[in-house]
């Protein structure tokens, strides 16, 4: 139930945001939080944080070696917020200490007194490489404990890229797939031109926005049962010279 | 250190090494040819000392140098596998350079490795992590110790085992100390217990007490271990507030006396014991103090430290480790006053002469605060003149524009042996002979350092930008010729498709001696251009030239014809051209020309032009017309007499260009949508029969 009710809250704050043409992060409640940027004042209102925890990659010199490399903040005590642990993935050939060192970090944050919900796993999908990244998941999935939701993100064209078979794959393994409409620090330009696509989806939805970048919702993602809400990529100010 | 930063510190530091790159924002376009970037480029990094360079790879290039890393490309983890034919060796994508570093262990940092049985992630800080190995240590040195009574040792080892170890717990664990040690040694290796037991869980007071007690112990175990670990309880002191509720960094609460004390527990426990067991975790816990307190000038000297003992196995990191340390915690925020150590100053003036997303490097603000900056670090280069001399030239070439007084600092000879450091004198001396129009002197230099090329990426450098200047001063022919030094078949790709004549392209198809990727990429681009740009003619005797095994994408040339199954039938393209060439506006040839495109695509990057300064950004010798499939759409649709078939296929396929998201996938004609509306009525109006109308429910 209470999933629902965050749900429907999450549409109302959508709704006040749709009008503003620029991203104004006031106007949300959901948060990537990466590395490097620093924490902003309107993390305060959050319901909900993705925090970026770790990049996976292969080792440079040794294409069968794993690197796991801590990213981001120190594991903070008693946030309020709902936290999701996000990775950069570059690899989906993990060893068995990369689940390890995963969980244990799950552990870590839940034992310093945060609602830890779920683990958000950051990777390019090329079309190539889809169907070992399903598998993957699937793999990963049966790694987590089961109080734990698994989500993904994917670029904008992803959601043109993947077929419908694919997608009912997708909707029993991941709990949602926020589809991000920037690259690097800017919003993409012709971001409208994938929407259409973006709305069909049949599995669990959000939209990724960058502070400060472009947003109009069109009115048709709202309306789609598998829309569930926004969440704002913060970045750090310019700086004034 | 991706971007540029003030010459004054900022007040954040990043806890990570990683800098903040957006979610999602993977990966790099085909590289550009070009040598000079002058904003960061990490996608179009270069192999000599640059301002647009990641000062990863600047520091790395100056450590090649002094033996402790090698360096080269690693392509094997592209995404997509197959490489780009003209996709450049150089520039190249930062993610792709792959460092090895001699006599480093094989599995360091190695998320497989059993060695290291520890949950942390590489660079996930926690005092925690030292437990597993403590109780190992902790072990050996009670079974070791002379004149401990045995039933003493077994229950500290037990004692020791059981202190459960969790630093982020927020209730402490509940720790007693253990019941039955007698002897005055057991009692302090008791001691010893309960303070691993504060230290561990916080307490730091108490554990400074414990360990206070021991530092004078006559065991040599306690004695050392403890002295080290006051210095890891007053650090952890020190610390105790400077993270956020988010756990992000505020450095300026730091504890700065608790933080004096530390630095002088560590030098003090170096001291002692220079080669002590803890030495290595002493001296990166002093680059910890003196990062936490801003101390720059002793920071980077630590670091100029560990690197020169990088070879001499007392070091816990590898070079790359420290690198990435530097990175993160030297040269994201550094107040370059500070900086005494010529190899980071040098990487800071590099990153400080780059152009920011919106600035100039060369607005006259800043060429005088560089300039300024610059001449107040001479004092400071006295051990490496060569050096500042080589920041210098960057300047005149990069900032201030004169190239004369670049060339006037930098070494007329290039010697035997091109190190990364001799090659970025010469290439910057080509670049001043470039910006100052002597491109004698600069094809000359160029060859004659192409054969002292021998470290990585060097040669196909120098290739780059020995066919630019060929290019650019309108001898492409040279590129072709005999002999040439430019043998890199990813330059020669992309001149054969953006810039060769049509006679070189068949010089080039013809000729036995060229590689079979650049003489397909050149028939290609012959083909594509007659028979698009109206060449009709030359068309059907070139296809002539096309080989008994082609490769795939040059198949379509040759096909006998299309859509034998219901689709929209074509013949073969010699007959297409023949028929075009007979008469221009045949509908059903003007439809086939767009079904090569849009069921085939457009090969290489042959339909996109780099910019004008860039490789194959010259004028043609044998232009592209920038054929779209719209054009031929439009000929048809305007054409009432065009046969029925041809003409309902047109208005469809010119609709369906916009399908699904109303952009158009067909060229770049701004269509309104009322047109878009009006083809759809003249389909179903006009051809309501026809298959292409039945099959057309929409528009977009």
């Amino acid at each position: 139930m209470r999933r629902l009710v965050v749900v429907l809250l999450c549409v109302l704050v959508c709704v006040r945001a749709m009008a503003a043409g620029t991203v104004d992060a006031q106007k949300y409640d959901a948060f990537w939080l990466w590395s490097g940027v620093r924490p902003q004042a309107v993390l305060s209102q959050a319901r909900c944080v993705y925090v970026l925890q770790g990049q996976i990659e292969a080792k440079h010199g040794d294409e069968s070696q794993v690197s796991f490399i801590a990213q981001g903040v120190a594991v903070p005590q008693g946030l309020t917020a709902e936290v999701w642990l996000a990775y950069r993935v570059h690899t989906l050939h993990w060893s068995p200490r990369v689940y390890t060192i995963l969980l244990a970090q799950l552990n870590r944050w839940r034992e310093a007194g945060n609602r830890v919900v779920g683990v958000q796993i950051d990777f390019d999908a090329h079309t190539l490489h889809l169907q070992e990244y399903l598998e993957f998941l699937a793999g990963l999935r049966k790694q987590l404990p089961a109080e734990y939701r698994l989500g993904i993100t994917g670029l904008m064209d992803w959601s043109s890229r993947v077929d419908s078979g694919q997608v009912n794959q997708l909707r029993g393994i991941v709990d949602e797939v926020i589809v991000q409409t920037y690259q690097g620090r800017h919003t993409i330009e012709d971001y409208s031109a994938y929407l259409p696509r973006v709305s069909r989806l049949n599995l669990p939805f959000k939209i990724g926005l960058i502070q400060g970048g472009n947003w109009d919702a069109p009115g048709y993602i709202a309306q789609s049962s598998w829309f569930r809400g926004y969440v704002v990529f913060l970045q750090n100010p310019r700086a004034v010279k | 250190m991706p971007r540029k930063f003030g010459f004054l510190g900022f007040v954040f530091l990043f806890l990570s090494s990683s800098v903040a790159y957006a979610s999602g924002d993977f990966g790099c376009g085909l590289p550009r040819g070009s040598i000079v970037f002058r904003a960061y480029a990490s996608c179009n990094s270069v192999p000599f000392l640059s301002p647009s360079n990641d000062t990863r790879l600047n520091l790395e290039l100056l450590l090649i140098d002094s033996g402790k890393l090698t360096g080269n490309l690693n392509l094997s983890h592209q995404y997509p596998a197959q490489r780009g034919l003209d996709q450049l060796m150089v520039p190249f994508d930062f993610e792709d350079w792959e460092l090895k570093e001699p006599g480093a262990p094989a599995d360091n940092g190695n998320a497989n490795s059993a060695a290291d049985s520890n949950d942390y992630a590489e660079g996930e800080g926690s005092r925690c992590k030292s437990d597993g190995g403590g109780i190992a240590a902790f072990n050996k040195a009670v079974n070791a110790a002379a004149g401990l009574p045995k039933d003493d040792a077994t229950i500290l080892i037990a004692a020791r085992g059981a202190l459960v170890a969790n630093c982020d717990a927020k209730t402490k664990p509940n720790w007693t100390p253990p019941q039955g040690v007698h002897s005055a040694l057991g009692r302090e290796f008791a001691g010893y217990i309960a303070g691993a037991s504060a230290f561990y869980g916080g307490d730091f007071p108490a554990a400074l007490s414990s360990f206070n007690s021991l530092k004078n112990s006559a065991n040599p175990w306690l004695k050392e271990t403890s002295r080290y670990m006051i210095g890891r309880a007053m650090l952890n002191s020190a610390q105790l507030k400077i993270f956020g509720e988010f756990g992000d960094l505020k450095l300026e609460n730091v504890d700065k006396s608790n933080l004096k004390v530390t630095e002088d527990a560590f030098s003090t426990y170096l001291h002692d014991f220079p080669n002590g067991v803890y030495a290595a975790s002493a001296r990166g816990l002093l680059r910890r103090v003196y990062w936490l307190g801003g101390d720059q000038t002793k920071l980077a000297e630590a670091f100029d430290r560990a690197l020169g003992d990088a070879d001499k196995g007392i070091n816990n990191v590898t070079v790359l480790e420290l690198v990435q340390e530097a990175d993160a915690k030297l040269l994201g925020s550094v107040d370059v006053e500070q900086i005494q150590s010529p190899r980071f100053l040098a990487i800071i003036d590099l990153m400080q002469m780059r152009a920011g997303d919106e600035t100039l490097a060369s607005s006259p603000a800043n060429v005088s605060s560089v300039r300024a900056s610059l001449e107040a670090q001479k004092a400071r280069f006295v051990k490496d003149p060569a050096l500042y001399d080589y920041l210098l030239a960057v300047f005149h070439v990069y900032i201030d524009s004169k190239p004369e007084e670049a060339l006037a600092l930098l070494p007329n000879s290039p010697g035997q042996r091109l190190s990364y450091m001799a090659f970025s004198q010469q290439i910057l001396r080509v670049l001043a002979m470039d910006a100052s129009h002597q491109s004698d002197a600069e094809r000359k230099l160029l060859l004659q350092l192409l054969p002292l090329a021998k470290l990585p990426l060097e040669s196909e450098q120098l290739q780059l930008a020995l066919a630019m200047l060929e290019e650019h001063t309108g001898h492409v022919d040279r590129v072709f010729a005999a002999g040439s030094a430019i043998q890199d078949k990813a330059i020669r790709t992309i001149l054969v498709e953006h810039t060769a004549s049509a006679e070189m392209l068949r010089q080039r198809i013809k000729d036995p001696k060229e590689a079979r990727d650049v003489a397909d990429a050149g028939l290609y681009a012959l083909l594509y251009k007659e028979l698009t740009g109206g060449k009709y003619q030359a068309f059907q005797s070139d296809l002539a030239l096309i080989p008994a095994h082609a490769s795939e994408f040059l198949l379509p040339f040759a096909a006998a014809g299309e859509g034998k199954n219901g689709g929209y039938r074509c013949p073969s393209l010699k007959d297409v051209a023949a028929a075009l060439q007979r008469d221009g506006n045949d509908a059903r040839s003007l439809m086939c020309v767009g079904e090569l495109v849009r069921l085939h695509g457009v090969h290489y990057e042959q339909d996109a032009e780099p910019p004008k300064t860039d490789l194959g950004g010259s004028d043609s010798l044998f232009p592209d017309i920038n054929f779209s499939r719209m054009d031929n759409y439009l000929k048809v649709i305007a054409n009432k007499q065009a046969e029925a078939d041809s003409r309902a296929y047109a208005l469809a396929r010119a609709v369906r260009c916009y399908e699904p998201s109303g952009n158009s996938d067909c060229g770049t004609q701004k269509i309104p949508t009322g047109t878009r509306k009006e083809w759809f009525q003249i389909l179903h109006k006009e051809y309501p029969d026809s298959a292409w109308a039945k099959s057309l429910k929409y528009y977009w």
